[in-house]
């Protein structure tokens, strides 16, 4: 008999028929239901976003008041620069009509001049500060400028009003 | 059962089953066409119900489909000696000749497949004494070539 199994043994099909035949049964086939899974997985990716907004308020809070300490620092900025526009083209324009004769009133507008770029090169400093997200250093330059400037900060008017807690 | 279940199960038992088809039909392209057409009924079998044994309902399926075929082909198409394409294997042929259909059947599942007697008789629908009977008489026709 082992000889007879042997014989029977050695009958292989085709590979290509057998290679053709897993390709139309895979075809022919329907493939998983996913449709179950889908809806499954869905289900506890929207229980875990609520979860993680239920969580997050705090986290939300802080974003919102960074987001409104920009806008102030960003309207200061540019009220500041362009007071500081204003004052460098009348200073300027005064030294070139050669208004002023004495000497010390020009170099007193020279000199004022002067703090008025330098009060520039600040504020781009400050813009920068902005850009790169130091909320917090550009608010110290901007409150040191001012305070060297006695200049009031204007007021940023808000649409509504977001009671924030204290971040503990 | 999932798509890649059944795939599994035709990489395991696609040789076997034509095999077990390519000696009955003694063509290789009767023989893949009716091995294809096992595992598609196989599968839509599968669907509606969860086979303990599904290598046996295979070859179960498969002894069914080759009664249709030959039920559908002409009877002078049948001889005694099938025609084979392929000599390598004579002895066999000459040993499984000398039987009857279903007792060469018998004969292939229990001593080629590996099928136990239980198996072969749920797949022949008969009872296990009787696949005892007819493999006792069957090996004593072929004890020649043995």
């Amino acid at each position: 008999m082992q000889k007879l199994l042997e014989q029977y043994n050695s009958i292989k099909p085709d590979k290509g028929w057998v290679k053709q035949t897993r390709k139309d049964l895979k075809s022919q086939i329907p493939g998983p239901n996913y449709s179950l899974y889908t809806s499954g997985l869905l289900v506890i990716f929207i229980l875990s976003l609520g979860l993680i907004a239920y969580e997050a308020p705090p986290q939300a809070f802080k974003i919102v008041e960074q987001r409104q300490e920009q806008k102030q620092i960003a309207k200061t900025v540019q009220q500041a620069r362009q007071t500081a526009k204003k004052i460098e083209k009348i200073l300027t324009a005064k030294i070139e009509s050669n208004e002023a004769d004495e000497i010390s009133p020009v170099v007193k507008l020279q000199e004022d001049l002067d703090e008025i770029k330098a009060t520039g090169i600040i504020l781009d400093g400050i813009e920068q500060d902005i850009q790169n997200g130091d909320y917090l250093i550009a608010r110290q330059k901007l409150d040191k400028l001012l305070k060297n400037s006695n200049i009031e900060e204007p007021k940023l008017k808000v649409e509504g009003s977001i009671e924030i807690e204290k971040i503990k | 059962m999932s798509r890649r279940k059944f795939i599994k199960l035709y990489d395991k038992f696609h040789e076997p089953i034509y095999r077990f088809i390519y000696f009955r039909v003694s063509s290789r392209e009767t023989a893949e066409d009716l091995a294809s057409e096992v595992f598609i009924k196989g599968f839509n079998y599968f669907k509606k119900i969860k086979p303990q044994n599904p290598r046996a309902v295979l070859y179960k399926i498969t002894r069914n489909l080759i009664i249709d075929y030959y039920r559908r082909q002409r009877p002078e198409i049948k001889t005694e000696e099938p025609i084979t394409e392929d000599k390598s294997y004579l002895d066999l042929q000459q040993a499984l000749s000398k039987l009857k259909d279903s007792d060469r059947d018998i004969i292939v599942l229990y001593h080629f497949e590996g099928f136990s007697t239980a198996e072969v008789a749920g797949i022949m629908d008969k009872k296990e004494s009787t696949i005892r009977a007819i493999l006792h008489r069957a090996r004593k026709k072929m004890q020649q070539f043995m």
